[in-house]
């Protein structure tokens, strides 16, 4: 009851769908959603993640860095919350994208992956490159840049990102706030009913 | 986690006896990180613990007294002096 009224409170009517996130715009009639752009990363099993290996899937999108002193535990504890809500579920996949461009080599993903426990053929560790992190981050309606005066070298939102079959967001959260991630977890659930 | 709880395999808990044994290279470890392995409850933590060179003895003396008076009340606290010269002896700088 209590996960169910915070629901409610945190994404209003659940009876209604979820919306579409950033521009759309009208064409011949028909409205197009922001999508996210296509990609291709290898992950910490050295496997290619790309909206075609993620397609028919939803995803939860971050962004993170290994070394990460500040608000990075915090969300991955409460990934590790939603991971464990929809364990059985093959249509859930996770994507976090480490901006530590200099560090986070697969090898060190991989070990990250293992430390926290989770299955690479669902969560996915990736590298951006130092010059795709603002324009990834911004895909991704985040915002990450270097800053050698912030704790562990780089300054980023900790928001979560959820992302539909087709590449269109549809719900965020603020990943260090419990309450926030209640609302996005039933989020995650309506999507999850309406593609089926 | 903010229960003092670590997290999987990756943080270390601060809850545990034996936070005791690593409390004297507290303020070291906090200050220039630790690329080494913590046994705690019966786990090797060695994922690299990042440094923090922008806190200073005032902060650290704050986040060790915090962590004594939560969850180690047989240790005692310390005051900033300690930590300063604790951070002068510290084998990485």
């Amino acid at each position: 009851m209590v996960l169910i009224s915070v629901g409610l409170i945190a994404c209003g009517n659940s009876d209604k769908p979820l919306p579409y996130l950033g521009d759309s715009e009208e064409v011949n009639g028909e409205m197009i959603h922001y999508q996210v752009p296509e990609f291709s990363y290898l992950d910490q099993d050295s496997n290619t993640v790309s909206n075609t290996t993620l397609a028919g899937q939803i995803y939860v999108a971050d962004l993170f860095f290994t070394s990460c002193p500040s608000i990075c535990p915090k969300v991955k504890q409460n990934m590790l919350r939603i991971n464990k809500a929809f364990e059985e579920e093959k249509r859930l996949a996770f994507l976090s994208l480490s901006i530590d461009y200099r560090r986070d080599s697969i090898p060190v993903l991989k070990r990250y992956s293992q430390k926290l426990g989770i299955d690479s053929q669902r969560w996915h560790l990736v590298q951006l490159q130092k010059e795709e992190i603002s324009q990834v981050a911004n895909q991704y309606f985040n915002v990450a840049f270097e800053d050698e005066n912030a704790p562990g070298g780089f300054d980023h939102s900790g928001r979560l990102i959820l992302v539909d079959p087709k590449g269109h967001i549809r719900a965020h959260c603020d990943g260090t706030d419990p309450e926030s991630v209640d609302g996005f977890i039933q989020d995650i659930d309506q999507l999850l009913h309406e593609v089926g | 986690m903010s229960d003092g709880s670590g997290l999987e395999k990756l943080y270390p808990s601060l809850v545990s006896q034996d936070f005791e044994t690593y409390a004297p290279a507290f303020a070291c470890i906090i200050r220039y990180g630790l690329d080494d392995t913590v046994m705690v409850d019966g786990t090797a933590f060695n994922f690299p613990m990042p440094a923090n060179p922008a806190l200073n003895a005032v902060e650290i003396s704050n986040i060790y007294n915090y962590i004594i008076y939560r969850w180690h009340p047989s240790l005692a606290p310390v005051q900033t002096g300690q930590v300063e010269n604790a951070l002068q002896k510290c084998t990485k700088q």
